[in-house]
């Protein structure tokens, strides 16, 4: 071979190796760094390592039972675990079960604890980047962290609380310390970030979270924009401060033992200049139907002989969920329900002696004031005269893979001023530049409140627990095995004048100030009413006779109205017709409203052959809104018509201004048919409410088969127009459920939105041995990898609910028994 | 089945078990050692290629359906969720193919190193090599 060849050759190899070494090295550098938001690929699909990794749960393995050491525990803790992974904790103590708790709550939620903690608290930016800094904003400039911080010093100094929250917290932590990077949980590895140990204000900002998420929504502003449109009478007309519902939440023509005495009021409306109608774009807001449903029965109304008592939360849809379920004893106490991951003891559930039950309450506790500000610099505000320093403070936000991003807080003396940003486009639903008073953001403990439920042996002392309770406004509906049921309307109510704070304020005078709280005796409450039974969905606390003004925004009635007329229906009540009422689809609204349109219709000419069947399917309709209704999908397009012909005329977007009420616009409909409101202001003659629904129902059923064909009615299936999906609860696309067929709509009692629904379920009846029933969507794991990760997802959309075990000792759960676990006090490494 | 396709699987195998081994402590990249170390033994040829990928993409996808069978297949469900893919087959698929290419040239590159090697007659030219020849 000549030389020349033997050189080609040989280069030709050193030009290979060469390149492929770069090639490898390339690789391996590409996939080894993390291209914010993008993860470092090659350590995350590791099999070895990454998300394929699988340690199956302690409560997976298979083994029938575990012993484990765990260093801070002073006695054993024996963890019975049932066949639908319900952990049952027997502790000879309060400090051992509350560790044991915290270990068990860490186990299986640690990403969701920790997630939430860090949304309250202005930190995802800190694990999701950039994406992350909308959030972060609006949370560091409403102060949850802040309001968490003073709550957590408030909780660690309470004698009772304190000692029960560091046993938690210890517990939690030792959990976290004993996690090795193939446990880390499924999350975790995707951000490739490590659990931070848990604090009392991490708990703290988890309780303001819910505080936020039941009591953060106002709709100060968008009634403003809405009341710009109008003239006083007309603004009176459609947006009455007193609304008269039929079924409040306390029975109507309840006697009060006390008077009003309202603070003084302005002498003329307010009305906020065209800049503070001006609004940010949130990131989030909270959903203004996060309620519930609870009802019970005294024991002259129930098969039983004594009370039976249901509730059902509805929130945002999510996997994992917000709540775990547990049964928690101690020589102090045997409570069963569930918990919320990261705070101690049972928020919602029963004791031998007592159960209770919640829904929002509704009641106004945040306003927004318009501030008079010196000039454009915004470092002082008018109040009474006097120019008044706005207190600034500098702070950043950490955001993964960038710099830190500079932020100036910005507060009066009436609260902080949260949507800042001058140049935020001009629309939406949070206010810019106002100040926003809001009773989350005082130092409180509700925490206590529920801890000492746990251990409330009558309701005479579940009405002493919740004294402590402060925000968000809650109906604690409580039931006690001597035969009471009684309802509070309890919450840290300010003293308002009439209509005070329905809309923005005016944050220069003190008139809009709050200057007193509603008495804690003063709430609306009512204990044992002859009637024989008890109920609330969100809606009016009181009829008009109440003496104090708590608010304008409740709920429509239509899931009171149906939840009151089903317990007037029979005599007696079992346990499992209150396990059948929960999956109630029945509507009022559609009962309602249905008859005047089919009337109105009649004789109408013109209509295709799909659109005369759709009417038929309409007039044949049961009102209920189960997954096969067509009707019901016809029904919901068609409302949704009706709503935007009356009202999108004069409120140019149902985002930025608020539509009346639904309940409103259903009294217009029957009370006044003829009334201006059914008038297009834009075309002659006046039309009335008959001419409206001819082609209300044209658009709705074009609607419909817009997206579903005319060739088969069948197929506009509700449960196909409406679907239903459970998102994961970091909003992490795979992680949710997919897209599900369920029943029901957000006025029927089964309240399903689609995103948002009944996400805990439960039914209890008292006696000597109570028996009590429970559901909710997703499972008890929080690993996505996890068959019960979702597991309780099939019997929600079905309503199956299971009987639950309320073990009252340490004793065998039968057939139901899956696992025994042993903790044993351990020592530290 | 031909003794040369015997072989082939066999040297798969071991190469496989050989990753599979070292991946449990080391980093996520340390398949590239053994495959380069298996390149320099065997030479430059087609078949020394084809085992570093094969074995690379054995030792994960063996080790990721291990671990997916594990969970009732939820893993690879949820991986290809994330990465808006539809089906878990596709989440294989995705590791697949990072781990085949790496195999491929991890073998290539020590495939070349021990033709260089042999070019500088620091090594004794492998009678199995694609490129031997006789001088």
């Amino acid at each position: 071979m000549s030389a020349v060849v033997r050189f080609s050759e040989v280069r030709n190899h050193y030009v290979r190796f060469i390149l492929s070494l770069v090639a490898v090295t390339a690789l391996i550098g590409v996939f080894d760094h993390a291209f914010e938001p993008l993860p470092a690929f090659g350590k995350l699909l590791s099999p070895f390592r990454g998300l394929w990794r699988h340690e199956p749960s302690l409560y997976e393995s298979g083994r029938s039972s575990e012993t484990l050491s765990l260093p801070g525990l002073n006695r054993p803790v024996v963890v019975q675990v049932d066949s639908d992974q319900i952990k049952h904790v027997f502790a000879e103590n309060d400090a051992d079960l509350y560790f044991a708790q915290g270990w068990i709550n860490a186990s299986e939620r640690l990403w969701a604890m920790e997630f939430l903690a860090r949304v309250a608290a202005g930190r995802i930016s800190e694990i999701v980047g950039s994406r992350g800094l909308a959030f972060d904003e609006m949370f560091l400039r409403m102060g949850l962290g802040e309001a968490a911080r003073e709550s957590a010093e408030l909780m660690v100094n309470d004698s009772m609380v304190g000692p029960i929250l560091k046993s938690y917290i210890k517990g939690v932590n030792a959990y976290i310390a004993s996690l090795e990077p193939a446990r880390l949980p499924f999350e975790y590895k995707l951000f490739a970030v490590r659990p931070e140990p848990w604090t009392a204000e991490k708990t703290a900002l988890i309780q303001k979270f819910m505080s936020y998420n039941l009591s953060g929504f106002s709709a100060d502003l968008a009634l403003s924009r809405s009341r710009s449109k109008l003239t006083k009478p007309e603004f009176d007309e459609l947006f009455p401060i007193e609304q008269s519902h039929p079924e409040p939440v306390i029975p109507k023509a309840t006697a009060w033992p006390f008077g009003s005495r309202p603070p003084t009021g302005p002498n003329k409306e307010f009305l906020p200049e065209a800049r503070s109608l001006m609004g940010a774009a949130p990131p989030m807001t909270p959903n203004p139907a996060n309620g519930s449903n609870n009802w019970a029965v005294s024991g002259k109304k129930s098969t039983t002989g004594l009370p039976i008592l249901s509730n059902d939360i509805h929130l945002g849809l999510s996997l994992p969920s917000l709540w775990y379920e547990m049964q928690l004893m101690s020589p102090s106490q045997n409570v069963y329900g569930v918990s919320l991951p990261g705070a101690p003891g049972i928020v919602l559930g029963f004791n031998a002696k007592v159960a209770w039950a919640v829904t929002n309450g509704g009641t106004d506790v945040l306003d927004w004031y318009q501030m008079r500000y010196r000039d454009q610099k915004r470092t002082e505000y008018l109040f009474e005269g006097l120019w008044r320093p706005v207190v600034s403070r500098d702070t950043s936000i950490r955001v993964r893979g960038r710099a830190a991003v500079p932020l100036t807080l910005r507060k009066t003396h009436l609260g902080p001023i949260v949507f800042d940003d001058q140049e935020s486009v001009p629309s939406r639903r949070i206010p810019r530049q106002l100040a926003m008073r809001w009773t989350g953001l005082e130092p409180s403990i509700e925490i206590k409140a529920f801890l000492l439920l746990n251990r409330a042996r009558s309701v005479a002392d579940c009405r002493q627990a919740i004294e402590n309770y402060n925000n968000p406004a809650q109906n604690f509906l409580f039931a006690g095995n001597d035969g009471t049921i009684g309802i509070w309307h309890m919450g840290r109510f300010p003293l308002r004048w009439k209509g005070q704070g329905s809309t923005i304020s005016d944050g220069s005078h003190t008139t809009y100030e709050w200057k007193d709280w509603i008495p804690r005796n003063e709430v609306p409450s009512i204990k044992n009413p002859a009637r024989g039974y008890l109920s609330s969905a969100n809606q009016h606390p009181t009829d008009d006779t109440y003496p104090h003004y708590l608010g304008w925004w409740f709920e429509s009635p239509f899931r009171g109205i149906r939840i009151n007329e089903l317990l007037r229906e029979k005599q007696r009540f079992s346990p499992e017709d209150f396990v059948k009422m929960q999956m109630d689809t029945t509507s009022v609204h559609a009962r309602t409203l249905v008859p005047i349109l089919a009337k109105a219709m009649s004789g109408a000419k013109g209509l295709s052959a799909h659109e005369t069947e759709a009417l038929e399917a309409l007039r044949k309709w049961d009102f209920k809104f189960g997954e096969e209704s067509v009707a019901a999908t016809i029904f919901h397009a068609w409302w949704g018509r009706i709503e935007r012909r009356m009202w999108g005329k004069r409120f140019p977007d149902s985002t930025d201004y608020l539509y009346p009420r639904p309940w409103s616009t259903l009294t217009l409909i029957t009370d006044k048919p003829g009334s201006r409101w059914f008038d297009n202001p834009e075309t002659e003659p006046r039309e009335s409410f008959t001419e409206l629904v001819l082609p209300t129902f044209k658009e709705a059923i074009d609607e419909v088969s817009s997206r579903f064909g005319t060739r088969n009615v069948e197929k506009w299936k509700w449960a196909h127009f409406h679907p239903t999906e459970f998102d994961h609860l970091s909003k992490i696309p795979g992680l949710g459920s997919g897209e599900i067929q369920a029943p029901g709509v957000d006025w029927t009692l089964f309240a399903n939105q689609g995103k948002h629904g009944p996400v805990w379920k439960m039914v209890v009846a008292l006696g000597p041995k109570p028996r009590a029933w429970s559901l909710y969507p997703g499972g008890q794991s929080g690993d996505p990898t996890s068959r019960h990760y979702d597991d309780f997802l099939e019997p929600w959309r079905a309503g199956r609910m299971k009987e639950v075990s309320f073990l009252r000792g340490k004793g065998d759960l039968g057939t139901r028994h899956l696992q025994t676990l042993r903790f044993e006090a351990g020592t530290s490494k | 089945m031909s003794w040369s396709r015997i072989q082939i699987s066999l040297e798969v195998l071991a190469l496989s078990a050989v990753i599979f081994a070292l991946s449990i402590q080391g980093p996520w990249w340390i398949l590239v050692l053994p495959v380069f170390g298996y390149g320099i033994l065997k030479g430059q040829n087609q078949r020394a290629l084809l085992i570093g990928f094969g074995a690379a993409v054995l030792a994960w996808i063996a080790s990721a359906f291990l671990e997916d069978l594990a969970s009732g297949f939820r893993i690879s469900k949820r991986i290809a969720g994330v990465g808006h893919l539809r089906w878990g087959i596709f989440a294989y698929l995705l590791i697949g193919l990072l781990v085949g290419l790496l195999g491929l040239l991890a073998a290539s590159t020590g495939a070349s190193l021990r033709a260089i090697l042999e070019s500088r007659g620091w090594v004794r030219r492998h009678r199995a090599s694609g490129d031997a020849r006789a001088d």
